[in-house]
């Protein structure tokens, strides 16, 4: 290595000497030592120095060259300046680019959207659930469909609720159900167990069995903790459609009435009512408070609820009515030849006309308590609050 | 790089300018600019592709078709050209390797009267360096494509170590042994016609 080194390094100075004008064996005899290695490579070294001269550049060549550059520039100047690298690369890509920003968009919507179903109260993508939801509700094709995906959201709410219960996070939570009291005095929603404060125990027994919304708190020992809860009240407005013994149909929904809420008011079919109505477990809606609206039959009377106590003219029939069925429930978007001759009829959550805020009224999972008759014996209060 | 080139037009007026400038220009296809630069590198450029190729038509299409690279290279400017020269060899070697790969014809001696440039032999003194070169060419072919190269640059354009090794892409250190190998190569090649 270090020979050949020393060698390149005497073979550079003899090319040296060789171009100052010294002669081969002037060369070779500074470098006694290498003149074996050297002789042959000066003297091929020399044999193609002398033959450049016989490389010679035609001239016609050159001119041919020359004319044929500048007219080729002439050509490029006289047309469309070429686009720039990155144009030509968006041009050439463009028929791969566009689909895979589109996949890349959909992707992402894609993984946005299946990590916020997952998603829980408190964590990132949980409002982003919320809106897709909300957007959803929005686009509802009429009420009674309003109210299946309310009820579906409400019992996605439930069971978000249990998630952070069984992981033992402390997060506020929001959600709606039955209300139910168990033999050994456990509250429930929708099967969630309760941690009922002392001070909301009695407040609480007035709603049991009515649908409710609650406001509470998870703890990092699995429990629930209640801070508030309220009945969900709704307003059904519209003619009386039919009065059976107890009950009373609107917006074509079956309403149990009794007789303190309905007072001296005479209710006769034909006539427009506002009703306030909560849900029981069973299934039934029970009316908290009635209003006769002027052109009734008994348009001079508007009173209601509490303020009728001393009423003495019931109208209900006391007669055994049968249960409402689930179907009737239903009625609202298949009514029968005699509800098609009503008008039309509303059926909204009656928050949203005092504060304009949407709510979920009703839950798919509805139990057959058996504390459903308590709803029926104590008018449940419109608000607890356990301040 | 600031090199210093010399412009003429006509045989009047002389000016100098720096490369990158004259680049400058030359991308913006000023007329002036390219034929500078053609001027200027077109005989060494015709005289390298001449030493590795014995084709003349292919020869003068090669060197032409160099200097239509470069104009091809100004204008898509994707790639800075740092070193003219440099980048011009290397693009003639490229185009010279292509076309040997394409079709390798041994070499055919060409006795077409042309005009050269620097033809100012007489006709005895032209006949013994022909003679001399054409067997310094037959034993060049016979070697590598790289020690082609190498002993061209250097011996025949007479480039520095530090330009053909940035012609050649590689290290001074890996030149200067490939020299003194491909000197050896052919001097051996050369003692092999003598005796033949």
């Amino acid at each position: 290595m270090i020979r050949n080194e020393e060698l390149n390094r005497v073979f550079e100075d003899c090319l040296a000497r060789l171009q100052h004008g010294a002669s081969l064996e002037e060369v070779l005899q500074k470098y006694p030592e290498w003149r074996e290695e050297l002789r042959p490579v000066l003297e091929a070294m020399l044999a193609l120095w002398e033959s450049r001269g016989s490389d010679t550049v035609p001239v016609a060549a050159m001119r041919r060259s020359r004319e044929h550059l500048l007219e080729e520039a002439q050509r490029r100047r006289a047309v469309e300046p070429p686009p720039s690298f990155w144009v030509r690369w968006l041009r050439k890509t463009s028929g791969f680019i566009v689909p895979a920003v589109v996949f890349l968009v959909v992707l992402g919507l894609f993984l946005t959207g299946w990590a916020s179903v997952k998603a829980l109260p408190g964590e990132a993508f949980y409002p982003v659930k919320l809106a897709a939801e909300q957007i959803t509700l929005n686009f509802s094709a009429s009420p009674s469909q309003r109210m299946e995906l309310e009820d579906a959201y409400n019992l996605r709410r439930a069971e978000e609720v249990e998630a952070l219960i069984q992981r033992r996070r402390k997060q506020e939570v929001t959600f709606s159900g039955y209300l139910t009291e168990e033999g050994d005095h456990t509250w429930r929603i929708n099967g969630i167990p309760l941690d009922v404060p002392s001070t909301l125990k009695d407040g609480l027994a007035n709603l049991a069995g009515s649908y409710v919304d609650v406001r509470g708190s998870s703890t990092q020992d699995g429990h629930l903790m209640l801070e508030w809860a309220e009945p969900r009240v709704y307003t059904l407005t519209g003619k009386v459609q039919a009065v059976e013994g107890e009950r009373v149909r609107v917006a074509g929904l079956w309403v149990t009435l009794e007789p303190k809420v309905v007072g001296n008011q005479r209710l006769d079919v034909g006539q427009e009512a506002e009703v306030s109505v909560i849900r029981l477990a069973d299934r039934s809606l029970l009316a908290v408070k009635i209003t006769l609206k002027a052109g009734g039959n008994n348009s001079n009377e508007d009173r209601s609820g509490q303020e009728l106590e001393d009423a003495t003219k019931p109208i209900i029939q006391p007669t055994g009515v049968p249960t409402p069925q689930p179907e009737e429930m239903q009625k609202e978007d298949n009514p029968g030849p005699d509800e098609e001759k009503q008008p039309t009829a509303t059926v909204e959550d009656s928050r949203r006309h005092e504060d304009g805020e949407k709510t979920a009224p009703t839950s798919e999972k509805r139990e057959d308590s058996e504390s459903s008759s308590k709803g029926h014996e104590k008018l449940p209060e419109l608000t607890r609050t356990p301040d | 790089m600031y090199t210093t080139l010399w412009l003429s037009k006509g045989n009047e007026i002389h000016q100098t300018m720096d490369v990158d400038s004259l680049l400058a220009r030359a991308r913006d296809l000023d007329h002036q600019a390219l034929a500078a630069i053609h001027e200027t590198y077109y005989p060494a450029i015709y005289r390298y592709v001449h030493y590795r190729l014995d084709d003349e038509e292919l020869v003068e299409d090669i060197a032409a078709d160099v200097f239509m690279c470069l104009l091809d290279n100004l204008q898509d400017g994707r790639h800075t050209i740092r070193d003219v020269r440099a980048w011009l060899f290397g693009t003639a070697s490229h185009l010279v390797n292509d076309a040997l790969r394409r079709k390798y014809r041994k070499p055919v001696e060409n006795l077409e009267d042309h005009e050269h440039l620097s033809s100012n032999l007489t006709p005895e003194h032209a006949a013994e360096w022909h003679e001399q070169a054409w067997a310094v060419k037959r034993a060049m072919r016979l070697l590598t494509p790289e020690q082609q190269q190498v002993l061209v640059l250097r011996f025949s354009m007479e480039f520095s170590l530090e330009e053909t090794a940035l012609v050649m892409k590689k290290s001074v250190g890996a030149i200067k042994t490939l020299q003194f190998r491909a000197l050896g190569a052919l001097r051996r090649h050369l003692t092999r016609g003598d005796e033949e």
